[in-house]
């Protein structure tokens, strides 16, 4: 039986090599490996503030696959009352279309973390819908 | 009659001949980074789809047609997706759902066809693609 430790040893080497970092304008975008459910990976921002905490973002970018997907967030309170559990669940926070977590920079690994757990959670939300649609595909 | 399949009905929805009169449902919608459209598009036997896009202050732009919440086509100005087979688009890219994956994760390069740096043009040439006839002169409201 391989060692426990191995396997996580081995996912985080994984996880490692599998993110990229570009910076510009005093800002980095991280594409992460994980994929949102149309397979386009899942991108985070971070900027730092005048006081020194960092911002982590998706500049919109989960409201959007949804929105093009057909769901509106916002005007649906059952949506939304889902997109605010998932913020609590989270940590995070969900404003004007934006899902993004603010820490100090000691804590910017977890930050981290809890944004992209929370944008996994948020994009997942099609695939609800889709359940709930069914009738969509097949009464026409 | 038997129900069509996703990848049957998406596919007789992208090629048959449609209508969007622009200038009703036409709609901008601020939310600080994004602007986005949404408006009612009909095929002739009546069917109700919408045509839905969004551009970000940065300049990404996204474009989809769509029946309910079942995507027929969605058009990225971004690069870099991975098709589930392991292939990279490296580009500007449609996606397409399968009856496999009907979250559209297969997509195909758009190459030139679409503009990726003006809306209004990305938007002509995504709506020419999917065989949407506007109305009237297209033009903002």
């Amino acid at each position: 039986m391989v060692d426990c430790q191995d396997v996580v040893t081995q996912y985080l080497s994984f996880l490692q090599s599998s993110f990229r970092c570009h910076t510009a304008q005093e800002e980095h975008r991280i594409v992460t490996p994980f994929l949102t459910p149309d397979n386009d990976p899942i991108i985070v921002y971070v900027s730092q503030d005048r006081k020194g905490g960092f911002r982590l973002s998706d500049r919109g970018r989960a409201a959007e696959f949804l929105f093009l997907a057909g769901l509106d967030l916002e005007t649906n309170e059952r949506r939304m009352h889902v997109v605010n559990s998932i913020m609590r669940g989270a940590q995070a926070e969900f404003v004007d279309g934006e899902i993004f977590v603010t820490t100090g920079a000691e804590d910017l690994g977890v930050a981290l973390h809890r944004l992209l757990h929370a944008l996994q959670r948020v994009y997942d939300l099609v695939y609800v819908e889709e359940t709930n649609s069914t009738p969509v595909l097949t009464g026409i | 009659m038997p129900a069509e399949t996703v990848a049957e009905l998406t596919e007789r929805l992208y090629r048959v001949h449609k209508f969007a009169p622009s200038q009703i449902g036409r709609q901008w919608l601020y939310r600080g980074r994004v602007e986005r459209i949404k408006m009612p598009v009909w095929t002739d036997a009546g069917e109700t789809l919408q045509l839905r896009g969004s551009v970000t202050r940065e300049g990404d732009i996204q474009l989809s047609l769509v029946i309910g919440t079942q995507v027929i086509r969605k058009w990225h100005s971004h690069a870099g997706h991975y098709n589930p087979d392991g292939e990279l688009i490296d580009g500007p890219h449609k996606h397409y759902p399968t009856d496999e994956y009907p979250q559209a994760k297969y997509a195909y390069s758009t190459g030139d066809d679409i503009p990726i740096d003006d809306f209004e043009e990305a938007l002509s040439a995504f709506v020419e693609e999917c065989n949407i006839e506007l109305l009237w002169p297209f033009r903002e409201v």
